[in-house]
């Protein structure tokens, strides 16, 4: 028997928002044939679509994964379980196999994109008094003030250290979960801080400390 | 030659950007790592025809995960090979990043040689598209961290390096020892 975790990559008691993720993840690197270009062909690279397809049929439906477990459990495979909710979570954001009878799936769509906020219109405020670093260190909306300070608009901005306005406003307004991960962060921190005529080491430690405490309560 | 080269360091970094053709020689560099590393052990152990039936098998394009489980079976005393494949500590550097957007091409590489050259690989970071380096390697042969110190290249390589020390750091090695 296929076993469908471990085609979309999950443990056997994850969440339905962790299955939709994985299988989100998953057709976008199978749907375009960048990634895997040289290492499957075409016909290898849709017997994967499909078989993400139909694991995602099977485990995205409570009725029917729990069902799929049970025939699992039969079969001698251990594992923790995973124990919907009192009202079963269920997913309905993405896409349901070609092919499959009943129940009906969603229609196919694309994977989930966020919509991205429209960029900040450019300001072209005159220069002014740089702001002092606030005793809480430096923030994202230090960074804004400071840019603003120095009459900079984000599109300047990005133009000259090639990093998207959106990313840019993103790490003003310290939308983090948007953001890179702190590695590939890092260096766009020191671009901006050092277009900006600011210690990049001290926006770096400042910045990603905030992150950092982000990331322990999101 | 480069692929010994390779295997004999403690980590190795393979930089490629986000084009097809870039993409296809990393996993074909890959590819034939972990054959050669496959081979390497299949020899040790005795039954290196293991591997030269299943090359012949699946010629053109060698089913690794197929191959693995072939050995397996081979001897089934032998270490989990998936677990040896692991101590292959490869990491990548995308390359000519024009958008940020790109990054997710680092991340499907990553999930596709993990799903098909069990291969955990790690993701040091990117280096922006910048119009001024071929003008600064043609003018100087110094080091582009000399050149273009206060660039966006130079900060991503900060970055890429920053992230390959500490990942040598948690791994208990050092600097220096076989890098490739």
């Amino acid at each position: 028997m296929t076993d469908h975790y471990a085609v979309l990559d999950v443990p056997t008691d994850a969440k339905p928002s962790e299955i939709g993720a994985a299988y989100r993840s998953l057709r976008e690197l199978y749907d375009d044939d960048l990634a895997t270009y040289g290492l499957l062909d075409e016909s290898e690279r849709r017997v994967e679509l499909e078989q993400i397809e139909r694991a995602y049929f099977v485990l995205s439906d409570y009725a029917r994964r729990k069902a799929y477990d049970r025939q699992l459990q039969a079969e001698g495979h251990a594992g923790p379980w995973y124990e919907a909710p009192a009202a079963p979570e269920r997913i309905t954001d993405a896409a349901a196999p070609a092919g499959m009878q009943e129940p009906a799936p969603e229609p196919a769509s694309e994977p989930e994109v966020v919509a991205e906020p429209e960029p900040a219109k450019p300001q072209s405020a005159p220069k002014r008094e740089i702001p002092a670093i606030p005793e809480e260190g430096i923030s994202g909306d230090w960074l804004r003030q400071v840019r603003e300070a120095r009459g900079m608009d984000l599109e300047d901005l990005s133009q000259r250290i090639k990093i998207t306005m959106t990313q840019l406003e993103n790490i003003e307004r310290e939308r983090f979960d948007r953001l890179p991960a702190p590695v590939y962060l890092r260096g766009f921190l020191q671009s901006y801080a050092r277009e900006l005529g600011i210690d990049p080491e001290r926006v770096v430690t400042d910045y990603l400390a905030i992150r950092e405490r982000w990331a322990e309560h999101p | 030659n480069t692929i010994d080269f390779f295997l004999l360091g403690t980590r190795g970094v393979l930089s490629l950007t986000p084009e097809k053709t870039s993409i296809e020689n990393a996993y074909r560099f890959l590819r034939a790592s972990v054959l050669r590393m496959l081979r390497s052990i299949s020899q040790h152990r005795g039954y290196q025809n293991v591997v030269r039936d299943a090359e012949l098998d699946f010629a053109g394009g060698t089913d690794l995960k197929k191959l693995v489980r072939k050995l397996a079976e081979a001897d089934p005393e032998a270490v989990s090979l998936d677990r040896v494949l692991r101590t292959l500590r490869v990491g990548i550097v995308l390359n000519q990043v024009w958008d940020l957007d790109e990054l997710a091409v680092a991340e499907h590489v990553r999930t596709a040689a993990r799903r098909h050259l069990m291969l955990a690989l790690r993701f040091y970071g990117p280096v922006r598209h910048e119009d001024v380096v071929p003008r600064a390697l043609r003018r100087s042969k110094s080091p582009i961290l000399d050149v273009l110190a206060n660039s966006t290249i130079a900060d991503d390589i900060e970055g890429v390096v920053d992230h390959i020390v500490r990942d040598a750091d948690h791994a208990g090695a050092t600097l220096g020892q076989g890098h490739s």
